[in-house]
């Protein structure tokens, strides 16, 4: 599995480090749901958990952070794999940056309005899994204006990371 | 070329897989769903024309009130082992299924209320405790109330109360009558405290039904890790519907 990220990354010019903070960082996401929410109380959880259930087995570690962490973690870890699996710069960064800050702030603010994502909905997804839990994300979500500042914190660690962890790609010159 | 076709692709594989993400962490609905109706076969007696509830008797008045038949609405919880991948601390993994129960008395009871005016003790020893459904003697199976009852003995000019269980509901239809029969109840007796008069009791009703309907939460689900004395400490306990 590592020869095969190292010749993708070798081949397509991914930034590794970047992509195993994003998936590092999704997995404490997820921990949030496993460990700090009662299994019913999440669709991922409630039908995909693989009986992966920790509530109330282990204390709740993340506290009254776990209301807005996922937030944070969602545009954080989705901009820092976007900008490793692109291999972004300064401003690829920026816009990758800004794309999702705008996706998970739609999102958010979608909550607030549910009639307006629901028109676009379609029918069909209430048979397929996931999606159908599309319905349910706006009707059941609650909008929470900490929420909209974890996304906006999130978006902007994760660019000041992605400054950080620019690759210097040494060029080669062919004659 | 190549490689920007690659990425382009990646990205927009990041991109589903992400919104898809968002989506999962979506709330489960909540329990909002329309409480469940149930029905219930409600029985009521009244007593028969010409048979008072209060009857006195040579010098012992006694009457005989049915029960009301009461509803208990309750949450009934039930952990059902789920193989699991993990198992901590000894802990292993149940769903918790939580569906309403609707308690209901299995049997008609009847309180009784006897008044002893006679100038010496009244016992109910010796005298005789019965049921009739249909003209037909019926076995009550509640020895307990009963001997409460035949152990009974009043002070003169003292009242006593007991509780008797009657026919099982699940036996008894519509118009059925039905009998309380309270047979040879000493009196009198000689100096020796021999019986010389014995006093037959007799209350009459008929059975009407009437179906109820209840409402009641729905049956929720969830999951989670307990220790085996936890598990049968919880299952099939019952909490108040609040």
């Amino acid at each position: 599995m590592v020869k095969i990220c190292m010749k993708l990354n070798k081949y397509y010019h991914a930034n590794l480090f970047r992509i195993m903070i994003g998936i590092f960082f999704l997995i404490i996401g997820a921990l949030v749901y496993l460990i700090d929410r009662p299994s019913n109380s999440t669709y991922f959880v409630y039908h995909y958990n693989f009986m992966l259930n920790f509530h109330n087995i282990i204390p709740n570690i993340f506290g009254p952070l776990s209301n807005s962490l996922p937030d944070f973690i969602h545009v954080f870890s989705f901009i820092m794999i976007t900008a490793g699996v692109l291999s972004c710069g300064k401003t690829g960064g920026l816009i990758v940056s800004i794309f999702w800050l705008l996706i998970d702030t739609s999102f958010e603010i979608g909550q607030k309005y549910p009639s307006v994502p629901l028109k676009f909905i379609p029918d069909s997804f209430s048979n397929t899994p996931i999606l159908e839990a599309t319905k349910c994300y706006f009707q059941e979500g609650t909008f929470d204006i900490i929420d909209l500042f974890a996304i906006m914190l999130g978006s902007i660690i994760a660019y000041l990371l992605i400054l950080i962890t620019i690759e210097k790609r040494k060029v080669v010159l062919k004659n | 070329m190549k490689n920007n076709f690659i990425k382009c692709l990646s990205f927009l594989i990041i991109l589903f897989i992400g919104i898809l993400f968002l989506i999962a962490s979506a709330s489960t609905p909540k329990q909002t769903a329309a409480p469940l109706t149930k029905s219930v076969r409600k029985p009521s007696l009244v007593p028969v024309e010409n048979y008072p509830q209060t009857i006195e008797k040579n010098g012992v008045r006694i009457s005989v009130e049915p029960y009301e038949f009461t509803i208990h609405k309750k949450m009934m919880t039930l952990l059902r082992p789920q193989s699991s991948l993990i198992s901590v601390r000894g802990k292993s993994y149940y769903n918790v299924i939580t569906q309403p129960v609707l308690l209901t008395p299995q049997k008609l009871k009847f309180k009784v209320r006897i008044n002893n005016n006679l100038d010496h003790v009244l016992r109910l020893a010796g005298s005789v405790l019965a049921f009739q459904v249909n003209n037909k003697s019926i076995a009550t199976d509640d020895s307990k109330s009963h001997n409460n009852f035949l152990n009974g003995i009043i002070l003169p000019r003292q009242q006593s109360e007991f509780v008797i269980s009657g026919p099982k509901i699940s036996t008894l239809s519509e118009n059925d009558p039905i009998a309380f029969l309270l047979y040879d109840l000493t009196t009198k007796t000689d100096s020796a405290g021999n019986a010389t008069e014995r006093t037959n009791f007799e209350w009459f009703y008929k059975v009407h039904f009437e179906n109820v309907t209840v409402q009641v939460p729905p049956t929720t689900k969830e999951s989670g890790y307990f220790t085996k004395a936890e598990a049968e400490s919880l299952n099939k306990k019952m909490s108040d519907i609040q």
